[in-house]
């Protein structure tokens, strides 16, 4: 925010980043919190620019383009005690200009449902909000840079020297651990974390950080509407305490934990950290959803020891080199403020002009987020950009168009991560599992490298538009009603279109997000399935090629490339399909009836609360097995596999093939969830071991893995003291576990069964709670064996036939 | 001798005992568990799946052995995968390497591409 307040002086203005990235300190991992400010310390630097910058940001959040809303938050109290601390913090609102109000049980019960009967009164505080401080982040860099600040990465600041005397002959040179230097009349020290020592570099006046270590818990949007306000709790010596609040994403977040370290770069998770962050939140929320967390991380506050205040300006002993240190909470919501106010101090001790208004850019590389637009608007965007209609992330809905633009903008991203802030891609609740893969193509294909290079780290950097598939003139195209439309090419899907067919059907429509048809099967290029449909022991793209075949002999129109984004069932009507093409653009298919057939996706390494490091090298199964079987790209040399699922016990055998070295698979449970046969001939036959009883417990590594830990676990799967055992790894694979992927049935109205967390069906006729859905293979529940897939998909298929002629 | 068959996903568990010149499998639920169990014994044998490159491309091809091969010569089976090379088009079943290994059987593509 500095940066881009100096931009619009006439200034030169050069960032120097150590990250490979913008925020990729404290401004990625925080609660995303914009304070009311009502607990500052009046008088303290802290309470005047949490003010200031509070009201600051619809202005600034407008100007760049980014989420924000004033949701209010409210401090909860849990007896007479807390209620006391309550009225210390009214009035310390009083004194800081903060509106506040004291609501009572009753009243605190009626506005937030969900909100602990324990809690007895609250401080209601409007004008509290939530924003996205990343995107704000990055936004406020396309906007300097488009201003003409220049940003320079991976220049880590080692020293500063100073020559001649202030203001006029000064100059400022700063050197990077790289060998790059930098001349310049002023400094500014927005270094965070290290900002103590960039002071102590040029001051005899000495500062110390502390980092102060907050985890943090991510739920599914599920969650979303759960709580209205920011749930707070009276805070103590440490902080603000365990919050619970929605954010601008739709999501819960709940944390953080307070808890002060001697490394500076230590983002670990801990399971002590996480129980706290569980116990916390469950004092507000008593119901938290342990199965609705979808991921896990930590961020580190720079806790300044001796002064314990923002500490901005000039050292008496070092001219025209400007602190902002120690901006812990309420930091974020002081940013807007800060920044004006450095920008005005630097140009006011230089002596430099504003630029003409006239001359501002307000261009902050916006690019349209197809997931936020009006169909017709997408269609027209669809229609001049195609890229904008294939989704990669399909959890999140984030098109090939937008990560282009990610990646093509001022201070565009050069790394997984870059993208993933910038666009959510990865950040909903597969993790990452699906779009990652394609994710590093589109990487490669922007900046040029080969994919391995962004393997290597997901934050750190390494030194066209694809081909759409998918035919115009499809059935349905015209707006004919289909007898029947099957969402989904996998197995499932084609058993099932190929059975409508057999059944009678005259329009069989199959939509598939893929590029191809196949669905998973074409990454799974091991043997074993068909015994039982075809007595013949087939290869996955084997076994998908002969429904294929089937399903064009039979007349099945396939459209790949097509990502369905809702069904509509009407009163009796005909079912409404819309789906999004890069070529077709938006369109909507009439259908009798529709087969769901969306199959199931993994559980990612967030919904298993693993405690560690987050560096790159740890993948699901599947995904790696897309990597290795379709893209070409082994992932790593040495390999820990946790979980003993299928995919996992068969990627044992297929990275052992590939050249890795396995050197364990690590079960929770006492036996292997995978198949017998596969822990046979996929470990034993190589001499893999299987630990039981056994999980990772810690997985370390700053850049990417170079290790995990591995203890035994008591009756009730918690890790036992003392039976840690170390490998040296550089690659962690997670094969824990399939959930039946149902966005689109919950969102057709669909009733789900909470067991199979699919929906429920009849299972004479697969047949869902709503007429003329019907459903078939892992998206109703996950199956062992393919061939069951597809017989019961058949079933659907039939049934959806027949209630389509009118038959049943 | 216990083991257990890897034909289907039951995975019966197999007691395989020579008796002299004869060999009997109990345990089995079907005729395919009998004939696992005496083959594992004289001789153990396993499908091999697998990858070959492809020329001017990342995208590899998938592979199979036709039929199981011994499974002391799945190393030597790897490596003459890793060897070798396709030009494209290839069809399900086309023959990539004849008698891969020298164990007599051929390595086969198992997609279209």
């Amino acid at each position: 925010m500095t940066a881009r307040a100096l931009s619009r002086y006439n200034l030169n203005v050069a960032v120097l980043e150590a990250g490979s990235d913008v925020a990729e300190g404290a401004s990625k991992a925080n609660s995303a919190i914009v304070h009311a400010g009502f607990d500052a310390k009046p008088g303290t630097n802290k309470a005047k620019f949490n003010v200031l910058g509070n009201k600051m940001f619809e202005d600034v959040c407008r100007e760049l383009k980014v989420p924000f809303r004033r949701n209010g938050s409210l401090v909860l109290a849990f007896g007479a005690e807390d209620e006391k601390v309550l009225a210390d913090l009214k009035a310390r609102a009083a004194t800081n200009g903060v509106p506040v109000e004291i609501i009572a049980q009753a009243e605190l019960r009626k506005r937030e449902p969900n909100v602990s009967p324990e809690a007895t009164a609250a401080l209601w505080a409007p004008t509290g909000g939530i924003c996205c401080p990343y995107e704000l982040t990055f936004r406020a860099a396309e906007n300097a840079a488009a201003n003409g600040a220049e940003f320079f990465f991976d220049a880590k600041v080692e020293r500063i020297s100073r020559a001649g005397s202030a203001p006029e002959g000064l100059t400022w040179t700063v050197s990077t651990a790289d060998g790059r230097s930098f001349s310049a009349k002023v400094v500014v020290n927005c270094a965070g974390i290290h900002s103590d020592e960039l002071n102590n570099l040029v001051s005899a006046t000495k500062y110390s950080i502390q980092a102060r270590r907050g985890e943090y818990v991510m739920l599914d949007k599920d969650e979303d509407g759960t709580f209205a306000a920011t749930m707070f709790q009276v805070p103590s010596k440490m902080g603000k305490g365990i919050l619970v609040s929605p954010t601008v994403d739709g999501t819960v977040i709940v944390g953080p934990t307070a808890e002060d370290i001697a490394d500076k770069e230590d983002k670990a998770t801990t399971f002590e950290g996480l129980e706290k962050v569980k116990a916390g939140a469950m004092r507000t929320y008593p119901k938290l959803p342990l199965g609705k967390v979808i991921t896990e991380f930590s961020g580190l506050r720079a806790h300044e020891t001796t002064v314990g205040d923002f500490i901005l300006g000039e050292p008496s002993d070092a001219p025209c080199f400007f602190n902002a240190v120690g901006v812990e909470s309420p930091g974020l919501t002081s940013a807007p403020a800060l920044g004006e106010h450095l920008a005005e101090s630097v140009a006011a001790r230089i002596g430099a002009s504003r630029k003409n208004a006239a001359l501002i850019s307000q261009d902050v590389s916006y690019w349209p987020k197809t997931r936020e637009m009006k169909p017709e608007d997408l269609a027209e965007l669809v229609k001049r950009e195609p890229a904008f209609g294939r989704v990669i992330c399909r959890c999140e809905s984030v098109t090939e168009g937008e990560i282009r633009a990610a990646i093509r903008a001022r201070v565009g991203a050069r790394t997984l991560d870059g993208i993933k802030r910038r666009t959510r891609s990865g950040m909903g609740r597969c993790q990452g599992g699906f779009c990652t893969p394609r994710l590093i193509e589109i990487l490669s294909s922007e900046l040029g490298l080969p994919p391995e290079a962004f393997l290597l780290s997901r934050k750190t950097a390494p030194k066209g538009l694809a081909d759409v598939s998918g035919k115009s003139g499809a059935p349905g195209e015209a707006g004919e009603v289909l007898d029947v439309v099957v969402i989904g090419a996998g197995p499932a899907g084609l058993a099932a279109a190929v059975a409508a067919k057999k059944e009678g059907a005259n329009g069989v429509l199959v939509l598939e997000r893929d590029d191809a048809p196949g669905g998973i099967l074409q990454q799974c290029i091991h043997n074993g399935f068909g015994l039982h449909r075809f007595r013949e022991e087939l290869t996955g793209p084997e076994y998908a090629q002969r429904w294929l075949d089937m399903a064009n002999e039979a007349g099945v129109a396939i459209r790949c490339g097509t990502m369905v984004l809702g069904i509509e069932a009407g009163c009796g009507g005909d079912i409404k399909v819309s789906a999004m093409s890069p070529r077709g653009g938006l369109k909507t298919y009439k259908a009798k009836s529709v087969v769901l057939a969306m199959g199931c996706r993994e559980r990612p390494r967030g919904a298993l609360m693993t405690p560690g490091t987050r560096p790159a090298g740890v993948y699901t199964a599947g995904t790696v097995q897309r990597l290795v079987n379709m893209d070409g790209i082994m992932p790593g040399k040495r390999v820990v596999i946790l979980g003993s699922g299928d995919i996992g016990l068969i990627m044992a055998r297929r990275l052992t093939f590939s050249g890795a070295k396995v050197l364990a698979c690590v079960e929770i449970m006492k036996k292997s969830s995978g198949l017998m046969r596969n822990v046979v001939q996929c470990l034993n036959d190589y001499d893999i071991p299987l630990l039981l009883s056994h999980t990772v417990t810690d997985v370390e590594g700053a850049e990417h893995v170079t290790g995990v830990k591995v203890s035994k676990v008591d009756d009730d799967l918690k890790p036992i003291p003392g039976t840690e055992m170390h490998f040296d790894c550089d690659t962690l694979v997670l094969s824990c576990g399939l959930i039946p992927e149902n966005e689109l049935t919950k969102k057709a109205g669909v009733e789900m069964d909470p067991k199979t967390r699919g929906p429920k069906v009849d299972p004479k006729t697969m047949a869902t709670s709503v007429p003329g859905i019907f459903a078939g293979g892992n998206v109703v529940r996950v199956y062992d064996l393919v061939d069951w897939v597809s017989r019961d998909s058949e079933i659907a298929g039939r049934e959806a036939a027949k209630y389509a002629l009118g038959k049943a | 001798m216990k083991m257990i068959c890897i034909n289907c996903p039951k995975g019966c568990e197999l007691d395989v005992e020579k008796k002299g010149n004869d060999v009997v499998v109990t345990g089995n639920a079907c005729p395919r568990g009998e004939a696992y169990g005496r083959a594992e014994l004289a001789n153990p044998t396993r499908m091999v799946t697998g990858l070959v490159r492809v020329a001017g491309m990342r995208k590899p091809l998938p592979v199979k052995t036709k039929t199981a091969i011994p499974k002391g010569k799945i190393n030597d089976v790897l490596f003459a995968m890793h060897q070798a090379t396709v030009q494209l088009p290839v069809k399900i079943g086309d023959v990539i390497v004849q008698d891969v290994a020298g164990t007599g059987v051929d390595l086969v593509a198992t997609a279209n591409m």
